[in-house]
């Protein structure tokens, strides 16, 4: 008591006690922090493998070949990489665990074999094996995968008391462990100079244009709807391609032709390439007065416009403006206009715009109402005035349509109960307005018959026959066909196509052809039926 | 001194006790040496080892292929994963695809229309190349694989081409939705791509290439399965695959007569052989009586039927052949001779491949079933360390024989194929050998080692019983064994048990049942949990973690064991 109250009396203990006081609450603190610290993540990135591993785990030993871990328990995780000679690289994991197994029990006979699991792992789910071992002490689980020519082994080795306890922690280390793969640096090449369009008076066009009009165009698997001044006629049908004239102008003449391309951008507006738009026009450039110019535009589709203009060798004054519109990385839009003695102002070139773009397996125009779907298919007789042929097919809902990437006006094709195992339809169905003369048609469709796989007949007259109240012209034949399967021609089926086609005339010369194509099936009367149902309306162009 | 002594023993001992824990578990890749096939021909009569060889690639040409394999499949598909690639990226990697298309220099020739010589090699592989490859770029963009990594890499050569075959596991393609066909679905294969490459000015270039989808080939063969009828010959039109680059003209003239002349002359020399393990089959393959009573097959089969079955029955049409044991193996050209318990009295007659010519016939009898026989007929597309046709044949049935025209065995089906189209022989000049050396042995005197002799030397896994332990103290597990009541809960053996730092494991072995999984097994004592207000943080198939304030426990699914860890937080 006296030595307490004798220190109390030192004016230094008085000084230094709070402050060793509070140093020690600072490293209970801290100790505690630390001890209570939630492990954390660390990540192991190389060349060659990235592993994923938490802080309890030190990394002891590290190659491009190996690593160690240890845990303060003094348990393992070895992960070793061995590259497969030839004799073994080919062979599966499956081929290779025997070897394994019979390696480890050759090396290890305290060690028994408790489970062995063929499994996947990692996060990829590569095909491997898991193996659990154990001695009196201890237990080892193995698991091995292959990548390629490459074998990866981890093995987790931990005394029994701590085995179940850490294995969460060794199971995340495998299940994020991956190789790492060969970076290939692509030779950038695409350079596109810019320079500026030149836009002459053109005040005889620029009256005219007043309003504007939605057209569409649909193939490649796009269907874009897209806006151009209403001056411009459409001079036929085809879903296709944009076909249009623009109307009033007292001399010269404007066309406007669109297409879709299964085309990247770069490809088409790069000079350099062998694919770009500047190659139709090489000729033109030894014209004295050629101009062109490239300049990018972003109004929500990505895209280019290209202007040229020159004197052609009659004096006459041409000009080319292409507007590219990307649709995605490998299709663009292409809008072509095209003046002759008059040239292209900008007004009409801003008032082009794409208003939507979406991205179909088919471009399928046919309506469904109740238990029916409607096509149509139309066909102009003349570029003038005159009415147009319009057809209304009605078929049972239970057919589908099918796209060809042809004209859905000109073309429309059907398939009736589709065939998983056999890949195919067991009836298919084709309308076409055929402009050529009825034997030119049959010439055409025998020419696709197919000869080599089996027994064939040419398309034969048998009569006529009426159905749904309409006269058809009926023709008869068939062949034998082998089917195939996606990018290969392995799948060899024999078959045989019956085939009938019907031609029904149309007033103003030309017929509607139904080609009926029963696949290893009979054409019955009440498929002809189904097929024959539709209208034919005259219309009149705007 | 005592005291120093009795520190200094201690501390010894505590060294030895850490050491031991870090113990000594002899596996690592220097002990691995896949060389037991080797150990294994020490049983065989050392007078019957054959000394055909095969040479192997060269490995600098194989890593070159490799890497150069890989750089093309990025270029035709792009990244990994299905990120977005730029039109830029998408218009380089075009630039670059068509840049590693063989193009070669054409000889000029001004009286053809197109002012090339087109009689010339140069111009028709012009017309192979830089005709297809283009458009297969530009459709393969369209179906818009995705893949995630690169699969098996298996390099050869024929003729003058190195064929790279890699398969791409788990892709995504776009297919079109036959339900609603103004849809894509995506639909996951595996997509099998194949390269042949070209050397052109000390460079590879990219000559030809077709891809197959996995699942389109698996229903092929099992349609070839499908048509073989009991007793019978079922014959495959002959197969004309990549006719762009090979010569049909010879395979065009073969006759079905030729064909069932072939077929009637040795379908009693054509063997099936079952691997079965209690009455499953595990394996199958063909095989071919190479000399009175002595069947040659793959080693590959024999050694799958050794790892994974019992026993081995053979058949020949609906006849029995008793198999009496091993004659000798050759794992490096891959075949095993197997000597039956009878004289067979027939056998096959072996020509020549080695003056065969590319383009020649060759027609493969082949059973799936053991049922029938199936005749495919192709031609030769390459001949040198094997013979290669252009024959479909499905990995999984080697051993099958190839006729020449005259009916006579040219090659054995190692079912291991050079890609999908092309399958691989070995020449019948091993097997030349193998007809030498047991021509003048009697049959009574050929050594053998039996299936189950040789199984159980080398091939018996044998599983063992756990040791059981548990080490938990009486205090603590009065304390954890109330979490989800799980003595109760948990009615499964336990195998192990530990206790270490406030953390409790606990191992059960799944007794009960073979088809119920370990997890279902625990869903009274989750139930038990959550009724005790522990909180799910983690639910997946193989772990569930469910917390409280105090505790936190992992359920985990390992093997068919159910393991509980239960941590003090």
């Amino acid at each position: 008591m006296r030595k307490i109250q004798d220190l109390m009396k030192n004016k230094k203990v008085i000084f230094i006690t709070p402050i060793a006081l509070s140093i020690l609450l600072i490293l209970i603190i801290s100790i505690s922090l630390i001890m209570g610290r939630k492990p954390y993540l660390k990540t192991l990135d190389t060349n060659d493998y990235k592993l994923v591993y938490d802080s309890t785990w030190k990394i002891k030993e590290k190659t491009n070949t190996k690593i160690l871990l240890r845990h303060k328990s003094k348990s393992e995780v070895n992960i070793e990489i061995m590259t497969l000679n030839t004799e073994n690289k080919y062979q599966s994991i499956k081929d290779l665990i025997d070897e394994v197994i019979y390696n480890i029990k050759e090396n290890n006979p305290d060690y028994n074999l408790l489970k062995m699991e063929d499994t996947t792992l990692t996060k990829n789910n590569y095909s491997g094996y898991k193996l659990l071992y154990e001695n009196e002490d201890n237990e080892v689980l193995i698991s091995v995968f292959k990548r390629g020519d490459k074998l990866i082994f981890i093995s987790y080795l931990a005394n029994s008391t701590y085995f179940d306890i850490l294995l969460d922690s060794v199971n995340n280390i495998i299940y994020n462990f991956d190789m790492q793969e060969e970076v290939y640096a692509l030779v950038s090449r695409a350079s596109i100079p810019e320079k500026e369009l030149e836009y002459k008076e053109s005040k005889q066009v620029e009256i005219l244009l007043k309003s504007s009009q939605d057209v569409e165009i649909a193939s490649n698997n796009y269907y874009v709807n897209y806006t151009i001044p209403d001056n411009f006629r459409s001079l036929d049908f085809l879903s296709n391609t944009g076909n249009y004239e623009f109307e009033g102008l007292e001399s010269g003449s404007l066309t406007l032709v669109s297409n879709i391309l299964n085309r990247n951008i770069y490809e088409y507006v790069d000079k350099d390439s062998s694919l770009s738009l500047y190659t139709r026009f090489d000729s033109y450039k030894n014209y004295s007065d050629f101009t062109e110019g490239l300049i990018k535009i972003d109004n929500g589709h990505d895209g280019y416009i290209y202007k040229n203009s020159y004197h052609n060798n009659e004096n006459t004054l041409e000009e080319n403006v292409i507007i590219v519109y990307t649709l995605d990385k490998n299709h663009i839009l292409i809008i072509e206009l095209k003046a002759m003695g008059v040239s292209i102002p900008q007004e009409l070139v801003q008032m082009i715009k794409i208003n939507s773009a979406s991205n179909y397996a088919n471009y399928l125009k046919s309506e469904v109402q109740g238990n029916q779907i409607t096509s149509e298919l139309k066909r102009i007789t003349s570029a003038t005035d005159e009415p147009y042929d319009n057809i209304r097919i009605k078929l049972p809902i239970k057919y589908q349509e099918l796209d060809d990437n042809a004209n859905i006006y000109s073309v429309r094709h059907f398939g009736l109960n589709y065939n998983l195992d056999k890949k195919m339809y067991d009836y298919e169905v084709k309308y076409q307005l055929a402009t050529k003369d009825k034997n030119s048609e049959i010439d055409r469709i025998n020419s696709l018959f197919k000869k080599a796989y089996g027994s064939y007949k040419y398309l034969e007259k048998k009569g006529n026959i009426t159905l749904n109240g309409k006269n058809f012209e009926r023709y008869i034949g068939g062949y034998t066909d082998l089917s195939g399967i996606m990018f290969t021609n392995l799948n060899r089926y024999n078959y045989y196509v019956n085939k009938e086609v019907l031609f029904f005339g149309l007033d103003k010369g030309g017929f509607l052809v139904v080609e009926v194509s029963g696949n290893g099936k009979e054409i019955t009367n009440s498929i002809l039926e189904e097929v024959t149902n539709f209208q034919v309306l005259e219309q009149k162009l705007k | 001194m005592k005291r120093k002594i009795i520190i200094i023993i201690t501390i010894f001992f505590i060294t030895l006790s850490v050491y031991a824990i870090t113990t000594k578990f002899n596996f690592s890749l220097e002990t691995l040496s896949f060389n037991k096939s080797n150990t294994i021909m020490t049983n065989f009569n050392k007078d019957y080892t054959l000394t055909y060889k095969i040479t192997d690639l060269d490995k600098e040409l194989e890593n070159e292929i490799t890497s150069l394999t890989k750089k093309t499949t990025y270029l035709l598909l792009g990244e990994m994963g299905d990120g977005t690639e730029t039109s830029e990226e998408y218009y380089n990697r075009h630039e670059d695809f068509l840049n590693l298309v063989y193009l070669p220099d054409i000889p000029k020739d001004s009286k053809t229309s197109t002012g090339y010589d087109e009689n010339s090699r140069e111009y028709k592989d012009y017309l192979v190349s830089s005709m297809t490859l283009p458009k297969v770029f530009l459709s393969l963009s369209e179906y818009g694989v995705i893949y995630n990594s690169y699969g098996d890499i298996q390099i050869t050569t024929s003729s003058d081409l190195i064929i790279s075959t890699i398969v791409l596991p788990n892709i995504k393609i776009k297919q079109v939705n036959p339900d609603n066909r103004s849809e894509y679905e995506y639909v996951t294969s595996n997509l099998i791509l194949h390269y042949y490459f070209k050397e052109l000015k000390n460079d590879y270039k990219l000559y030809y290439l077709y891809t197959e989808l996995e699942d389109d080939l698996n229903l092929y063969f099992d349609n070839v399965a499908s048509v073989e009828k009991l007793n019978t010959l079922a014959i495959i039109p002959p197969y004309e695959n990549n006719s762009d680059i090979y010569d049909y003209s010879k395979l065009n003239s073969l006759s079905n007569e030729t064909i069932n002349n072939i077929y009637n002359a040795n379908k009693q020399n054509i063997v099936y052989l079952t691997a079965s393990y209690n009455n499953s089959v595990v394996k199958t393959a063909n095989g071919i009586i190479i000399d009175d009573g002595l069947v040659v097959t793959t080693w590959k089969f024999l050694e799958h039927a050794l790892i994974n079955a019992q026993n081995i029955e053979i058949t020949s049409g609906d006849k029995t052949l008793k198999l009496n044991g091993i004659v000798t193996i050759d794992p490096d050209i891959d075949i095993a001779i197997l000597k039956l318990e009878d004289k067979t009295n027939n056998y096959v007659k072996l020509g020549n491949a080695n003056n065969l010519q590319v383009s020649d016939v060759g027609i493969n009898l082949l059973t799936s079933t053991g049922i029938g026989l199936t005749a495919n007929s192709g031609i030769l597309v390459a001949n040198a360390n094997y013979l290669e046709t252009s024959i479909p044949i499905s990995k999984d049935i080697s051993g099958s024989p190839l006729f020449n025209l005259n009916g006579e065995v040219i090659g054995l089906n190692l079912g291991e194929n050079v890609n999908t189209s092309i399958s691989r022989f070995l020449k019948v000049e091993a097997l030349k050998e193998i007809q030498d050396k047991f021509k003048s042995l009697n049959f009574e005197d050929i050594d053998t080692i039996s299936f189950q002799d040789l199984k159980s030397k080398y091939y018996y896994i044998s599983y063992n019983e756990e040791i059981i332990k548990n080490n938990i103290p009486k205090s603590k597990w009065k304390e954890f064994s109330k979490i989800g009541n799980i003595e109760k809960n948990i009615n499964l053996e336990l195998v192990k048990a530990s206790y270490k730092d406030g953390i409790v494991s606990l191992r059960y072995k799944n007794s009960i049942s073979n088809y119920t999984d370990s997890m279902n097994l625990s869903l009274e004592f989750i139930e038990s949990l959550e009724n005790s207000g522990f909180k799910n943080t983690l639910n997946t198939n193989t772990k569930k973690i469910y917390e409280n304030k105090h505790y936190q426990v992992i359920i985990m699914k390992e093997f068919d064991y159910l393991i509980v860890v239960e941590v003090k937080l």
